[in-house]
C-alpha cells in the first residue's frame, strides 16, 4: 500500500522530466540551426543608384578561413544586385548567396553620390527596421564607383571594410573627415538646425595617397583615402566640403579632436610653421538675442567665438620665435588663418549649400521653448539660416614648442 | 524591480512625446508622484499588519465590498502581467528571436512563472535580492559605455516642451511607480511590518531613478524624434554602446538580465493576482489557482494581436491606472480612518507562512 502510494507520488515528476525532455528534443532550435559555415558576415555595405533610376547595393562578405596564413585565399567577397529598392536589391543579394547574410559586422556603409544626391533616407528606414544592422557602423559617401572602393585590396586590413574601420578608429583623428556613423545619420537629418556631415572615402592613386611616389605606373593598385565630407541638408546631399572646411565646420561643432596645418611664417621673415591643434572650444553667441513673440526665434547676428592651444611642430624659417612680442604676432596669425577658414566655411554653408551644417540651429533650439522651435522655427530655419549675419571670432594660443627651442641649424 | 523591470524597456517612447527633452524629468516627477503612493500604502500596511490587501479592505468595508476591491486589484495585477509579459515576449521576439513563434516564448516565461509562483513569495524575494544587484550593476555599466555616445546638449531647453506637459508625463511615468501597490498583496510577509513605507519608498525611488536615467540617456544618444521613434528605446541604447573592438554586441548581456528581472517581477504581480483571488474566494491555499490563472494570463497577453495593438493597450493603461493606484490606498485609509478600524491577527494563512 505504501509502495504504491510512493510510485503515485513520484508519478509528476516522471510527467516533468518526460515534458522537460520532449521540450529539449522539440524546441531545441537544432532543426533549421545555422552552422558558422553557412553565415556570410558582411562587412561592407554599398548602395547607389544606377543611371537608370534602379538602387544597387553591394555586399562585402568575410570568408573566414580555418587556415589564417593561407594567403592564396580570398578573404572576402563581394556581389553585387540591382533592385527598385535598397530593400528589394537586398532580398535579391540574399538569394542569390550560399550564404545566410548577417549584417550585424557592418564596419562600414559607404553611398554612392548619386544616390546620396536623391536622398539617403530611402535607404534608412530598412536599415533602422533591421534588427541586425548596427547604429555604430561608419557612414561614407563617394564619387567614385562603389563597387570598386568596396573592391579595393590593401595590405594593411582583409578587406576594403575593415580598412576603412581602421582608418576611422585609429587615424580619423587627423580630422580632414568627420567621424560619421549611422546613428549620427539618423539622428541628425530630422533635425533641420544640425544637418549631417558625412565622411567621403574616395579611390587614390599611391601618388595621390603617399605623395612622392616618383615613376610609378598607372597600373598600380589604387588606395582609399578619406578626406573631406558630403554636406546633407535634410536627407539629400547639397554638395562637397574639402579637407580645411570639414575641420573647420569640426571646429565649429567642438567635434574636431586634433587637427595639423601648415602656414606662412607671420611676418617678412618667410618660410612655414606647422601645428596640431591640441585643443579648441567654440561658442556659439547670439549678441541681439533670439527674438520670441512675433517673430519668434528669429536670429540676425551669430559671433562664433573660438579659442584654442596649438602646439609647434615644425618651423621652417629664418624666425626662431625668440621673443615674447613675435609670439604674440604669431598667436594673432594664427587666429587670423583660422578665421579666414572659418568664414571660408560660412560661406560655403550660406551661398554654396544653402545648409546649415555647423548646428547654429542647434543652438536656436537649446534655447527657446520646444513649441516655439517646432512651430514657428524649425520649417522655415534653412531660409533664415542664409541670412544671418555669422561673425567668426578666434582666438588661439600658442603651446609647448617641442623638445628644442631652436632649429638646429648649420652656421652662417 | 516590480516598478522598473518592464515598464523601463519602452517608457522613454510614452514619456518624451509628452515631455519632449524633459522626459527624464518627468519620470522623477513620476517617482515623487510614487513615493507619496508607497507611503500610503505602507501606512496602511502599518495600520493593518498581517493583512493581505482583501483582508483590510474586508476588514474595513465589510466582507461584500472588501471582496469587491479585492476583486478590481486581481483585475489590475493582471492587466500589468498581461501587458507586461506581452511587452517582454515582443522585446525578445523582435530583437532576437525573431524566427521563434511569440506564443512558445510566451509558453517558457509563463511556465517560469508558474515554478516561481508555486515556490512562493519567499523564494522570488530572494532571487530578486541576486538579481537586483547584477541589474544595477549592468545599468551602471551600460550608462558609462554609453557616456562617450551620448549628447548632453540634446536634453536642452531644460522643461521641453513646456511645464504642463511635464506635469503630464509625470503623471504618466507615476503609473509605473504606482505599480508598486502590487506588494500590499504580500507586505504582511515583512519581518519588520513598520518599515514596510520605508521599503516602498525605496522601492519607488531606486526604480524611478533608474528609468530616469535610462530615459535621458536615450534622449541623449538618439534624440527626441528619435527616441519617439524606436520601439524598445532602452534595447535601442544597448545596442549602440561597446567597448573599443572586443566588447561589441553586448547588449545580450545586459537583456540576460534584464530578461530576468522582468521575469521576477511577473512571478511576483503573478502571486499578488493568486493570492488576491484566493483570498476573495476564501480558499486556504493558492496553488490550485496557479495554473487556471496561468492560462488566463497566456490568453490575455496574447489579445493584442500587433506590435500596434499592445502599445495602444499600453498607452491607455499608463494613462489611466495612476489613478487606480493613487484610490486605492487612499480610499482603504480613508475609510479605515473615518471607520475607526486597526488590524489585528489575521487567520488566514498561505503557503509561505506554513
Amino acid at each position: 500500500m505504501s509502495r504504491a502510494r510512493t510510485s503515485t507520488r513520484t508519478q509528476p515528476g516522471a510527467v516533468l522530466v518526460a515534458v522537460c525532455l520532449l521540450a529539449v528534443v522539440s524546441v531545441s532550435g537544432c532543426r533549421d540551426a545555422r552552422e558558422i559555415e553557412s553565415v556570410g558576415f558582411v562587412l561592407g555595405l554599398g548602395i547607389d543608384e544606377t543611371a537608370d533610376g534602379r538602387i544597387e547595393v553591394w555586399a562585402q562578405v568575410a570568408l573566414p578561413s580555418a587556415k589564417p596564413a593561407e594567403e592564396e585565399k580570398r578573404e572576402s567577397w563581394m556581389a553585387s544586385s540591382v533592385g527598385d529598392t535598397v530593400w528589394d536589391a537586398l532580398r535579391q543579394l540574399n538569394n542569390r548567396s550560399t550564404k545566410v547574410l548577417f549584417r550585424a559586422h557592418v564596419r562600414a556603409l559607404v553611398i554612392g553620390e548619386r544616390f546620396a544626391r536623391g536622398g539617403v533616407a530611402r535607404a534608412l528606414d530598412v536599415l533602422a527596421r533591421d534588427a541586425q544592422f548596427r547604429y555604430r557602423s561608419w557612414v561614407f559617401v563617394t564619387s567614385d564607383p562603389v563597387g570598386d572602393v568596396l573592391g579595393v585590396e590593401t595590405k594593411q586590413s582583409s578587406s576594403a571594410a575593415l580598412f576603412l574601420d581602421d582608418l576611422m578608429r585609429n587615424t580619423a583623428r587627423s580630422s580632414t573627415a568627420p567621424r560619421s556613423r549611422f546613428l549620427d545619420l539618423v539622428t541628425s537629418i530630422e533635425e533641420p538646425g544640425d544637418q549631417p556631415l558625412l565622411a567621403r572615402v574616395s579611390l587614390a592613386g599611391p601618388a595621390d595617397a603617399g605623395r612622392g611616389a616618383e615613376g610609378t605606373p598607372e597600373t598600380e593598385p589604387k588606395e582609399l583615402r578619406i578626406e573631406g565630407s558630403a554636406a546633407l541638408c535634410g536627407d539629400k546631399m547639397v554638395g562637397w566640403l574639402d579637407a580645411e572646411e570639414t575641420a573647420m565646420a569640426l571646429l565649429v561643432c567642438n567635434r574636431l579632436a586634433t587637427y595639423s596645418f601648415v602656414m606662412p611664417m607671420p611676418g617678412n621673415e618667410g618660410g612655414t610653421i606647422g601645428f596640431d591643434m591640441i585643443r579648441s572650444h567654440a561658442d556659439t553667441l547670439f549678441p541681439e538675442g533670439i527674438h520670441t513673440g512675433d517673430a519668434a526665434g528669429q536670429v540676425t547676428d551669430v559671433v562664433i567665438r573660438i579659442t584654442g592651444t596649438v602646439d609647434i611642430r615644425e618651423v621652417l624659417s629664418s624666425e626662431q620665435l625668440m621673443s615674447m612680442q613675435f609670439l604674440e604676432r604669431l598667436q594673432a596669425g594664427i587666429s587670423q588663418h583660422l578665421e579666414t577658414g572659418v568664414r571660408r566655411l560660412v560661406e560655403a554653408a550660406q551661398n554654396r549649400l544653402g545648409c546649415d551644417i555647423i548646428s547654429i540651429g542647434e543652438c536656436v533650439r537649446r534655447r527657446v521653448p520646444a513649441r516655439v522651435w517646432k512651430e514657428d522655427v524649425a520649417s522655415t530655419w534653412h531660409d533664415q539660416f542664409r541670412t544671418l549675419r555669422i561673425v567668426p571670432d578666434v582666438h588661439f594660443e600658442v603651446g609647448k614648442r617641442g623638445m628644442t627651442m631652436q632649429s638646429p641649424r648649420p652656421v652662417d | 524591480m516590480i516598478v522598473f523591470a518592464t515598464g523601463f524597456l519602452a517608457a522613454a517612447r510614452i514619456l518624451v512625446p509628452v515631455a519632449g527633452t524633459a522626459a527624464w524629468m518627468a519620470a522623477l516627477i513620476g517617482g515623487a508622484i510614487g513615493l507619496g503612493i508607497g507611503g500610503l500604502a505602507g501606512m496602511l500596511a502599518g495600520r493593518f499588519p498581517g493583512h493581505s490587501l482583501v483582508r483590510m479592505a474586508e476588514r474595513i468595508f465589510g466582507a461584500p465590498l472588501g471582496k469587491l476591491i479585492g476583486l478590481t486589484f486581481a483585475a489590475y495585477c493582471t492587466v500589468v502581467l498581461g501587458l507586461g509579459s506581452r511587452q517582454s515576449v515582443l522585446a525578445m521576439w523582435i530583437a532576437f528571436l525573431q524566427t521563434t513563434p511569440p506564443v512558445l516564448i510566451s509558453a517558457v516565461f509563463y511556465a517560469l512563472v508558474i515554478y516561481a509562483a508555486y515556490l512562493g513569495i519567499g523564494a522570488i524575494a530572494r532571487v530578486s535580492l541576486i538579481f537586483f544587484s547584477l541589474v544595477v550593476v549592468s545599468l551602471v555599466v551600460l550608462t558609462a559605455l554609453a557616456v562617450p555616445v551620448a549628447a548632453p546638449g540634446r536634453l536642452l531647453p531644460i522643461v521641453g516642451n513646456g511645464l504642463g506637459p511635464l506635469i503630464r508625463a509625470g503623471f504618466l511615468a507615476a503609473s509605473y511607480a504606482g505599480e508598486s501597490i502590487v506588494v500590499l498583496a504580500f507586505l504582511r510577509h515583512l519581518k519588520d511590518k513598520r518599515g514596510a513605507s520605508r521599503a516602498m519608498a525605496t522601492g519607488v525611488a531606486v526604480g524611478m531613478v533608474v528609468m530616469a536615467v535610462a530615459t535621458g540617456f536615450g534622449v541623449m544618444m538618439l534624440g527626441v524624434r528619435g527616441i519617439s521613434r524606436v520601439t524598445f528605446p532602452v534595447l535601442e541604447t544597448a545596442r549602440m554602446v561597446g567597448f573599443g573592438q572586443f566588447l561589441e554586441r553586448a547588449e545580450i548581456l545586459f537583456l540576460a538580465l534584464w530578461f530576468s528581472a522582468a521575469l521576477l517581477k511577473l512571478a511576483t504581480v503573478f502571486y499578488a493576482s493568486i493570492t488576491s483571488i484566493a483570498d476573495v474566494l476564501g480558499l486556504r491555499d493558492y496553488r490550485p489557482l496557479v495554473i487556471p490563472y496561468a492560462l488566463l494570463g497566456t490568453a490575455l497577453s496574447l489579445i493584442p494581436e500587433s506590435v500596434l495593438e499592445t502599445f495602444d493597450y499600453l498607452d491607455v493603461f499608463v494613462k489611466y491606472s495612476v489613478w487606480y493606484a493613487i484610490a486605492l490606498p487612499v480610499v482603504l485609509l480613508l475609510g479605515a480612518v473615518v471607520l475607526g478600524r486597526r488590524g489585528g491577527d489575521d487567520h488566514v494563512q498561505s503557503k509561505d507562512e506554513h
